[in-house]
């Protein structure tokens, strides 16, 4: 197990160390000059040489691949263009509300998708499997920006059952502050007790991670009614049935926890995914996530901080499938020696 | 961003025993997306008002609601939206087609070799691999969108770039299998030369998940492509792309819905299509 | 009814049209073993799984009861609950057969609640049942991998007596086991059946297994019966050419591992 895992996670490092160099690549290759979009259109030369040096620009390409890799070690992500601030504490405000949002999303994918999931494997071949099977098809086929955008005008701005835009409405600061530990607001407002916070985040939630659950709700179902017909048919479950109990029961009572490590498995995998796709759903909302902070970036030629963001949410993707990979040999000891 | 299918091909497919309605479901996916390719083939010949595909404007008809006339309605500069919806079709199989063959071709090559090597050279395609695998395919196409100035092609290169990874990780693991087979070992004992066994006897045993994959991952590529677009990297005025009429119509969506309601419908019903192909196919291969 | 826990007249299992078994009569009577015998393909299997009204996907005709109860014609709650309780399986893979997640304890807890069985009544069921078949019943506590072949194997018919069956369904019981575990196994099945009159269905190709336990012996061949009778009868004067080859087939043979894994479905 430790020889499994010390090669894992050697493997885990050298794919990171593979991003950062491919990271670094790209921003190269981003027109424009960082120094002039830092020191402003109308600075001296001396202006930016001063720029040009604190960059590091002057140096040969190796050389900045070797400081950019020192640097982001030592916890220095380099400062954002269009903040001017260090891009790891924009990432420390932005990567919470993110979090939050996609957060939510997977709560609701589970809560619905592996009910629903169970419910297809129940009526296989029949309709309601039918219709559940194509409602998940339909849920990972729609795209994100347009169904934002969809519930954002129908529930928000026409019926005004939800707020149109942000994280919570901000005019609360005044009244009831709210003191931040973790950065997720919903989970400050919770642990300090600050109701109309939480209230009025939860309420800004909804239609976002409502849109960014579609498609973790889509697999899950359809991972889940597939793990579980896999596990109905083997030798198990026709001993439950021979011991009296029926199909709900066998599916719901037995076959669902071994069923569960496959469906758990893509949560992980889906998690990274969904968060950039959140990024569609928080350009659309207003919401201060990554993607807002990424859309900026971008707009502004920022490349220290989309640097910033790239490897953040590539370090999230290595992570989930390490984290999957570890779960699976903890379930199944034969994967340890492959 | 990944294919809906993309996320899939790691995990165990399930052995399903004949299930009633499976390949109902296959032909009825195949049926949908041969009416969106035909009506994108013949878009300049069906469209009811073929020069507003590109940039006619008739500032008197601009946000008619749907009617007789423009049955889709018309756009804030007076085009049919019914006929750019149809145009958009092209544009968005286009894309569909060209990331698929390239990335295709790129991963399947690179892991059939990855899988028939095996040793240092399969480590190092493998590790090249994870590295953009693990590349947020929506970030790498923003990145590289700026770079190469926002277009059509640019969509196509910058998706097939974080695209291709997932089809070299199905290939080598096949490839890697079959590489095993008997008649592999008797091709190397008489002395065939390696590339000629790789890509005369490996590479079309192993294409069969591959070709499925790349079916489910229509809807994907559809998706991101459209995605790219309504962030205004991909294709701009006054090409038709879904994505990019509801990127332009997002303003109007209260009071003009029809401007983005239906490209929005499109791209939902041209990825639907793929995966409930995709989904068929893959039951029937599975069994 | 004539006494018998078990019934089966005129069955017919066809599957699209063609006939996977065929089984004109056969009785099981309390403290009595009967074996089902033949290759694999002989639609052995599928016999014992429609005593359940476990056959899916098949057409089963003719007349099956259990403890009285007509199984073709029961509705599907009535079916459940003579399952286990009137008429238990144990299976071949013993393994296999048992969830993996789940301890064995939890298994017999719940499939004693199914069956109306619950609380301190439950607790002392379950660990006389599992002392009956000479196990510690620390093991309820185990996961299935945690157990030996032949302690999945002993807990399954401790189900079985646990939930009070009066007839053991025995699918190639033994023929995952290796032989010293095999005769443990089967020396508990005789010894319930001495002591407590627990009758056996027992399907085998294994004829070493059949004649060291049971009483009558029916020999089926392609879903088709070729010769029945008692089993000293049988073994001594083989009637038909085929029960001639398999008894034949024994000696080269001697507890055989099981070269067929997959039976019949």
């Amino acid at each position: 197990m430790t020889r499994y895992l010390t090669r894992r996670l050697g493997q885990a490092a050298l794919v990171v160390a593979g991003v950062v160099t491919l990271t670094f690549v790209v921003m190269r290759l981003v027109p424009g000059d960082p120094a002039v979009a830092y020191a402003g259109p109308r600075a001296s030369p001396q202006e930016l040489a001063a720029a040009r040096r604190q960059f590091g620009l002057d140096d040969s390409l190796p050389v900045q691949l070797w400081n950019y890799v020192r640097d982001l070690a030592g916890g220095d992500w380099g400062v954002s263009l269009h903040t001017r601030q260090p891009v790891r504490d924009d990432l420390f405000q932005a990567f919470p509300a993110s979090l939050e949002l996609v957060g939510a999303a997977l709560l609701i994918a589970v809560a619905a998708g592996i009910p629903l999931g169970i419910a297809a494997a129940r009526y296989k071949g029949r309709l309601p499997d039918l219709s559940i099977r194509l409602s998940s098809m339909l849920a990972v086929s729609v795209p994100v920006f347009w169904l934002a955008l969809a519930l954002q005008t129908v529930f928000a701005s026409g019926l005004g059952w939800f707020p149109v835009a942000g994280e919570y409405d901000t005019s609360l600061d005044g009244t009831s502050p709210l003191h931040v530990y973790t950065n997720i607001t919903a989970v400050d407002a919770l642990f300090t007790g600050n109701w109309p916070i939480l209230a009025s985040t939860l309420s800004h939630m909804v239609l976002p991670a409502l849109v960014i659950a579609a498609y973790p709700v889509g697999v899950v179902a359809q991972m889940t009614r597939a793990a579980l017909i896999e596990e109905s048919v083997r030798d198990h479950a026709r001993l439950e049935r021979a011991l009296g109990f029926g199909e709900t029961a066998v599916l719901t009572r037995f076959a669902l926890r071994p069923a569960l490590n496959p469906v758990l498995s893509l949560i992980a995998l889906v998690f990274a995914y969904s968060i950039v796709n959140g990024f569609l759903v928080e350009a659309v909302f207003n919401w201060p996530g990554l993607g807002r902070y990424a859309a900026d970036s971008i707009r502004s030629l920022d490349t220290p901080a989309i640097a910033g963001v790239t490897l953040l949410v590539a370090i999230l993707y290595v992570a989930a499938n390490l984290v999957v990979d570890l779960l699976q040999s903890v379930i199944d000891p034969r994967v340890r020696t492959r | 961003m990944t294919a809906p299918g993309g996320i899939m091909p790691g995990l165990r497919r399930t052995p399903l025993r004949r299930v009633a309605g499976i390949d109902r479901l296959a032909v009825a996916g195949g049926a949908l997306l041969a009416v969106i390719v035909l009506a994108a083939l013949l878009a300049p010949w069906i469209a009811p008002y073929p020069e507003d595909g590109g940039s006619a404007t008739h500032a008197l008809e601009a946000l008619l609601p749907p009617s007789g006339a423009h049955w889709f309605g018309t756009d804030q500069v007076g085009r049919d939206v019914l006929s750019r919806v149809l145009f958009g079709a092209r544009t968005s199989l286009l894309i569909a087609v060209a990331v698929l063959v390239i990335s295709g071709v790129a991963g399947v090559v690179l892991g059939v070799v990855a899988g028939y090597a095996g040793g240092w050279l399969r480590d190092v395609i493998m590790r090249v691999t994870d590295v953009f695998l693990a590349f947020p395919a929506l970030l790498l196409s923003l990145a590289l969108a700026v770079v190469l100035q926002p277009s059509v092609t640019t969509v196509i290169v910058a998706i097939a770039i974080t695209w291709w990874p997932w089809y070299a990780r199905l290939t080598a693991s096949v490839a890697a299998s079959v590489s095993t087979r008997g008649f592999v070992d008797a091709a190397r004992c008489l002395g065939v030369p390696a590339p000629v066994i790789v890509f005369r006897h490996v590479l079309p045993n192993s294409l069969t998940p591959v070709l499925v994959q790349l079916s489910l991952d229509g809807g994907g590529v559809i998706l991101t492509a459209a995605a790219l677009s309504y962030l205004g990297l991909g294709a701009h005025e006054p090409t038709a792309e879904w994505g990019l009429m509801v990127q332009q119509g997002q303003s109007l969506f209260t009071t003009d819905w029809w401007v983005v309601t239906l490209p929005g419908l499109a791209i939902l019903l041209t990825a639907f299509a793929f995966n409930v192909l995709g989904e068929g196919l893959r039951v029937r291969l599975a069994r | 009814m004539n006494g018998s826990l078990i019934e089966i007249r005129d069955l017919t299992v066809r599957v699209g049209g063609r006939v996977i078994a065929s089984l004109p009569e056969l009785d099981v009577r309390p403290g009595e073993c009967v074996a089902i015998v033949g290759e694999s393909g002989s639609g052995k299997t599928t016999t014992l799984l429609a005593t359940l009204g476990l056959v899916h996907g098949a057409e089963v005709t003719g007349r099956i009861t259990v403890g009285g109860v007509d199984v073709l014609s029961a509705g599907p709650a009535v079916l459940r609950s003579i399952r286990g309780s009137r008429a238990a399986l144990v299976m071949q893979s013993p393994q296999a057969a048992l969830n993996p997640t789940m301890r064995l304890g939890t298994l017999m807890r719940r499939s004693l609640a199914r069956h109306g069985v619950k609380g301190a009544a439950a607790r002392s069921r379950a660990e006389e049942a599992v002392t009956a078949v000479l196990l510690d019943p620390a093991i309820l506590r185990r996961y299935p991998h945690q157990v030996s072949g032949g302690q999945a194997q002993r807990f399954a018919i401790a189900l079985a007596i646990a939930l009070g069956a009066e007839v053991v369904l025995a699918d190639e019981p033994t023929s995952a086991l290796d032989v010293t575990v095999q005769a443990e196994v089967v020396g508990v099945l005789r010894r319930l059946r001495d002591e407590r009159g627990l009758a056996v269905l027992l399907v085998s190709h294994d004829l070493a297994l059949v004649s060291t336990i049971a009483d009558r012996v029916v020999v089926m061949r392609d879903g088709a019966v070729v010769e029945s009778g008692l089993a000293t009868e049988v073994f001594a004067r083989p009637g038909d050419p085929y029960t001639r080859e398999l008894i034949a087939a024994v000696p080269r043979l001697p507890g055989e591992p099981d070269e067929l894994s997959e039976e019949e479905r």
